[in-house]
């Protein structure tokens, strides 16, 4: 738990390929460098089996490319921090994310959340929330001591929420829309260990109800009916197809079709604020692509924080 | 008062129910990272509406009491209080300009008294 703010030079959103290769080369350039990442496994290469087409690599899962990648950067002294960004401060000099855990401040912030986040709520979901439904087991864990809880998810970050929570309530219920969980095998072994979980597997959330505060929710299990569960509490993890842009409360504009808008440096409309990766939408999905811009805005970056008009491209410099 | 004030359980009833200005009372705990995105705007708007509005702080590990009362589950949670009737409430973190809109619907709402 960190009180303090943490300040850095270049704020990154997001440790995908874009993210993962923008911190990189911000940290290889000598810039203090944050990279803040709900998990391993909630972003689009996290969840991919195996990645043919990205050139240099072969026989390869996404998990192990993303490893790899943020291994490098973090060779570098990158900082790889495992929070969910909830709100940004852009309008200020310094830029700060505000997470679930900390608060991270840079001079410059890179912007690469991809594009799974959710379109649709659930029915109930938002009129619930703070009163049973919530996003962040380490904020509202605490509420629901000897209650029974359900999480919906299937990454890392839900797993990792979902064993906070079996520090206070009676009995956690884990939602996994798919058949198995996309988290690294010492988290799903824990998971399996504790006593007070139940794990449904390919099991929908359906509606979140209650009088006042939530009481139940309707599921789905596959090839079942629909079932309801008596829960106190609701923790949503799930994700969709959406560039995930809702952490910054409007403070960026945002196209019809959802994605942040950026000039040729991958600049946003705020000065020293960078967007790449599948959160912008002019291009195809591919993690060259992706990690290609990460590349651009982290040069961009660090060319305006070092006060220089053109980025020195050193051919020299190896690790 | 210019700043915001630190209720505790004993304290709520007079300081927020009977206080003779509209309150807005924020549950929150000191391990919330959102909370701490609140903060520094509450203190601002304390400031900027001294006189039209208190600012009150539950701190809800230490004073759990109301934040049950109100079935609050989820924090940052703040209540826009008016004569001790809760007339919004507000689940999560905003921005200055956004919890400012809120608070000046607020404020705007609310029936002049004689």
């Amino acid at each position: 738990m960190n009180n303090e703010n943490n300040n850095y030079d270049i704020v990154i959103i997001g440790g995908g390929p874009a993210g993962a290769t923008a911190a990189l080369y911000t940290a290889r350039s000598g810039l203090k460098t944050a990279v803040v990442d709900k998990g391993l496994t909630t972003g689009a290469l996290g969840i991919t089996g195996k990645i043919e087409n990205y050139p240099g690599v072969t026989d390869k899962s996404g998990v192990e490319l993303l490893t790899t990648m943020r291994e490098q950067a973090q060779s570098f002294d990158a900082a790889f921090i495992s929070d969910r960004i909830i709100g940004v401060d852009l309008q200020s000099d310094i830029k700060t994310a505000y997470g679930n855990i900390g608060a991270y401040s840079g001079k410059a912030l890179i912007i690469a959340t991809g594009s799974m986040g959710r379109g649709k709520r659930i029915e109930g979901e938002s009129e619930y929330l703070g009163r049973g439904v919530s996003y962040c087991a380490t904020c509202d864990g605490a509420f629901f001591q000897d209650q029974d809880v359900l999480v919906a998810g299937n990454s890392d970050e839900a797993v990792d929420e979902a064993l906070f929570l079996t520090n206070f309530a009676r009995k956690v219920h884990f939602l996994s829309p798919t058949e198995t969980i996309n988290a690294p095998e010492e988290l799903l072994d824990a998971l399996s260990k504790k006593e007070n979980i139940e794990i449904y597997p390919a099991a929908k959330l359906k509606e979140i109800s209650g009088n006042g505060k939530v009481d139940s929710a309707i599921i789905k299990i596959k090839g079942k009916d629909d079932e309801n569960l008596d829960i106190e509490g609701a923790f949503i993890y799930l994700q969709g197809r959406k560039p995930i842009t809702d952490f910054l409360q409007g403070q960026l504009a945002i196209s019809e079709s959802g994605c942040l808008i950026v000039d040729q440096q991958y600049q946003t409309a705020i000065e020293n604020v960078y967007a790449v990766g599948d959160v912008i939408c002019n291009h195809v999905k591919q993690v060259i692509i992706a990690a290609g811009e990460g590349a651009v805005a982290a040069m961009a970056a660090e060319k305006v924080l070092r006060g220089r008009r053109r980025s020195i491209v050193d051919w020299k410099k190896s690790h | 008062m210019s700043e915001p004030i630190h209720v505790t359980d004993a304290a709520f009833e007079k300081t927020v129910l009977q206080s003779e200005l509209p309150v807005v009372v924020d549950f929150w705990a000191p391990w919330c990272g959102p909370c701490r995105m609140v903060a520094p705007v509450l203190d601002k708007i304390a400031k900027e509406y001294n006189g039209k509005v208190v600012i009150a702080k539950v701190n809800t590990d230490e004073n759990p009491q109301w934040a049950q009362k109100f079935n609050v589950r989820g924090i940052p949670t703040m209540l826009f209080v008016n004569d001790g009737e809760v007339v919004h409430s507000q689940v999560g973190a905003l921005p200055e300009p956004m919890l400012k809109n809120v608070l000046n619907e607020f404020l705007e709402a609310l029936p002049t008294k004689e």
